[in-house]
C-alpha cells in the first residue's frame, strides 16, 4: 500500500464535491476527491432545468465536471469508497478502496462497442429504470470519466465485450485495490437521496405502475430523456390529466420524517410548467399542504405557474389507487371546500422528501462528527460557522439537511473557506515554509 | 484539386469553448485538424479576422457562438449574425468562398452539436480548392 499525502480529503462528487474542490485547489491547495459512483456529477446532472430560472442543469454541471477534470490541483478517484478513516498527530488517514471496473479506463476511448456487445440488459439507474442498460456500459452521456464499466452482479462472462474492444481495455481479472493516503482535514459532501416512497403504503409506490417519485418525473423531462417525450410507464399513454401529491414521506410523523425537504413544492412547481411546455393540453393539479416558496424569486415562481393554469389544491392526499385502464385514483381532502374529493389522474407524481446518504460507522466514529435521529450530519456545539462538524472536518451540501442547488453550493464554498481558514491557522507555517525551500 | 485535410479554425465564445471542451473529455470523434481558439464573445468578432485566418494557413473558419446562453449579452445571436454576414461580404470581394465559414450556437453541453458542425464542415472543405497561403507554405 501506498501513502499519498494531500492537504484536503473531499468525499462525494456531486454538485458540493465538485464546487468545495475546486474552491480549495484554486487556493492551492492539493484535493483529493473520492466519489463512489462510476462519474463524477451526483444528482444534479440528471436533473431537467433548475428553478427558478428553468435554466439546463446539466449544462452548469458539466463545466464543473470538466474544472474538476483538468485541475492540477484535483486528485479524481471514481469509483472508489474510503473504507475507514483514523486521526493521527492531527492529520487523517483514510483508507480508500478502489473498485474493481474491469476496463482500465486510460485504455477506454468510450466507443460504447462493448455496450453494443453485451446481451444482458437490466434497469438503467441513471435514467431511473425507464429504460435498459448493459452489464458492460458507459453510465450516463456526459459521464466524466468517459470510460466503460462492468456490472459484475449481472454479467455472465460471455466475454463479448472483451472480444470486441478495439484497445483492449477490457481486463477480467481486475481486482479492487486499496490506497492508503492521508489529509490534514476532511470535508463531507456525501449528499442524499430520495425518501423511499415504498414505505408510504397507501401511495402504493411500485405497486401502482403509474405512480412515479419526482426524480422519475425530472428524468422523463431532462433534455437527455429516455423517450424524448413524457409517456406513463404503464401503457406508454401521454398523460392528460397529471397530479402531484406534495409532502410525500417528509412533514409526515408517521413515516418519522417530521421535517419539510424544502424543495419539493419548488421542483414541482418547476416540472407543472416544464410539462406545460412539453405538453401543451397537460392538465396539472398540485395537491399541498403548504407551497413554500422560500428563496430569491420562487414566489414570483410559484406565480407564474398559477397564472400558466396550473391548478393548486389545498388538502393532504389520503391514498392511491390503480383503476383498471391504468389510470390513478386519488381520494384527497380539499380543505377550501372542506370536502373529500375523488379525482382521476392518468399519471400521479410523488414529490418526495430528501433523506441523507447512510455514513459508513466506522469513518463516522473516527472522524468524531455527530448525526441527527434522521441521519443527517450535526453541527459543531460549540462553532458558530455550520460547515464544520468536528476538528477539521467539514461537511456541505444535502447531508447536513435538505436544502436546494443554490443553498447547497453557497454551502459547499463556505465550508471550502472554513476548510481553508482551518488549514491556514494549523499547517500555515508548514506550507509557507515548504514554499520557501521550493523556492530557494 | 479537393483539399486533402482542410485546416479548421474554431472561434469559440465562453460557452462554446465549455461545449468544445467537453467534446474533448467525452472522446467525440471529429477532424483532428482543427484549433480552438477561446473568445469572450462571438459578437466582438472581427470579419477582418476570419479572413486573415483563411489567408495565414486555415481553409476555414467555424464561429461557434455561444447562443442564446451567452453570459454577456441577450442579443448575442442576432450580433454574431450580423458580423458574420459582412464576413460573408468581405470574402466575396477577396474572391474566397463564402462557404468556408460555419457558423452555429454551442452551448455547454453541445459536444455532438460542435463534432457534428466540425464534421459538417471539414467535410464541405474537402470539395474546394485549398486556400492559397500568402506568405505561408502549404504543410499539410
Amino acid at each position: 500500500m501506498s501513502v499519498n499525502e494531500y492537504d484536503v480529503l473531499v468525499i462525494g462528487g456531486g454538485i458540493a464535491g465538485m464546487e468545495a474542490a475546486t474552491a480549495l485547489g484554486d487556493m492551492g491547495f492539493s484535493v483529493v476527491l473520492v466519489e463512489k459512483e462510476p462519474s463524477i456529477g451526483g444528482i444534479m446532472i440528471s436533473l431537467s432545468k433548475v428553478f427558478p430560472t428553468t435554466d439546463c442543469a446539466s449544462c452548469i454541471s458539466s463545466p464543473k465536471v470538466s474544472t474538476v477534470a483538468h485541475h492540477q490541483n484535483i486528485k479524481l478517484l471514481t469509483y472508489s469508497e474510503v473504507l475507514d478513516v483514523r486521526k493521527e498527530n492531527g492529520e487523517f488517514k483514510a483508507r480508500v478502496k478502489q473498485k474493481a471496473r474491469f476496463v482500465h479506463p486510460e485504455d477506454c476511448t468510450g466507443c460504447l462497442k462493448c455496450e453494443q456487445a453485451c446481451p444482458v440488459m437490466v434497469p438503467h439507474e441513471f435514467n431511473q429504470g425507464f429504460v435498459g442498460r448493459k452489464a458492460a456500459y458507459v453510465p450516463f452521456d456526459t459521464a466524466y470519466p468517459r470510460s466503460a464499466v462492468i456490472d459484475l452482479n449481472n454479467c455472465i462472462f460471455c466475454g463479448a465485450c472483451e472480444r470486441v474492444c478495439p484497445t483492449n481495455a477490457i481486463d477480467f481479472l481486475q481486482k479492487d485495490e486499496e490506497e492508503e493516503l492521508s489529509a490534514k482535514a476532511v470535508l463531507i459532501t456525501t449528499g442524499g437521496k430520495l425518501f423511499p416512497m415504498e414505505r408510504k403504503k397507501e401511495f402504493g409506490y411500485k405497486k401502482i405502475s403509474n405512480v412515479i417519485n419526482g426524480l422519475q418525473m425530472e428524468r422523463l423531462l431532462a433534455p437527455t430523456r429516455p423517450f424524448n417525450t413524457v409517456l406513463r410507464p404503464s401503457d406508454g399513454k401521454v398523460p392528460g390529466k397529471i397530479g402531484y401529491v406534495l409532502c410525500a414521506g417528509s412533514r409526515d410523523a408517521s413515516l418519522g420524517n417530521p421535517y419539510c425537504s424544502r424543495i419539493c413544492c419548488m421542483y414541482s412547481i418547476k416540472q407543472a410548467i416544464l410539462l406545460m411546455g412539453a405538453l401543451p393540453l397537460v392538465d396539472v393539479t398540485i395537491h399541498y399542504m403548504d407551497i413554500r416558496a422560500f428563496g430569491k424569486g420562487y414566489e414570483e415562481f410559484y406565480r407564474q405557474a398559477v397564472d400558466m393554469g396550473v391548478q393548486f389544491v389545498r388538502g393532504r392526499v389520503a391514498d392511491l389507487n390503480e383503476l383498471e385502464n391504468g389510470d390513478v385514483l386519488m381520494k384527497s381532502e380539499n380543505t377550501d371546500t372542506g370536502k373529500i374529493v375523488e379525482e382521476k389522474y392518468d399519471l400521479v407524481v410523488l414529490a418526495a422528501g430528501i433523506l441523507p446518504e447512510t455514513h459508513n460507522r466506522t469513518a463516522t466514529e473516527a472522524l468524531g462528527y455527530a448525526t441527527d435521529s434522521i441521519g443527517f450530519i450535526k453541527p459543531r456545539a460549540d462553532t458558530i460557522g455550520a460547515t464544520e462538524v468536528s476538528e477539521g472536518v467539514f461537511a456541505a451540501g444535502l447531508g447536513t439537511g435538505p436544502k436546494d442547488i443554490v443553498d447547497t453550493i453557497a454551502e459547499a464554498d463556505a465550508a471550502a473557506s472554513s476548510c481553508a481558514s482551518y488549514m491556514k491557522e494549523n499547517f500555515g507555517k508548514e506550507r509557507a515554509e515548504k514554499i520557501l525551500r521550493e523556492l530557494m | 484539386m479537393p483539399t486533402e485535410n482542410p485546416r479548421i479554425l474554431v472561434f469559440a465564445g465562453s460557452m462554446a469553448y465549455l461545449g468544445a471542451d467537453n467534446a474533448g473529455l467525452l472522446h467525440k470523434e471529429y477532424p483532428s485538424n482543427s484549433f480552438v481558439v477561446k473568445v469572450p464573445c462571438t459578437t466582438m468578432l472581427r470579419p477582418g479576422l476570419i479572413l486573415y485566418a483563411l489567408r495565414h494557413g486555415f481553409d476555414g473558419v467555424f464561429v461557434a457562438s455561444s447562443g442564446p446562453d451567452c453570459p454577456y449579452l441577450p442579443d448575442c445571436v442576432e450580433r454574431t449574425a450580423k458580423r458574420v454576414e459582412s464576413a460573408y461580404d468581405l470574402l466575396k470581394k477577396n474572391g474566397i468562398e463564402p462557404e468556408r465559414i460555419q457558423l452555429a450556437g454551442i452551448c455547454s453541453v453541445c459536444s455532438d452539436a460542435f463534432a457534428n458542425n466540425v464534421k459538417q464542415l471539414h467535410s464541405r472543405l474537402k470539395k474546394l480548392e485549398p486556400m492559397r497561403r500568402d506568405g505561408l507554405l502549404v504543410s499539410q
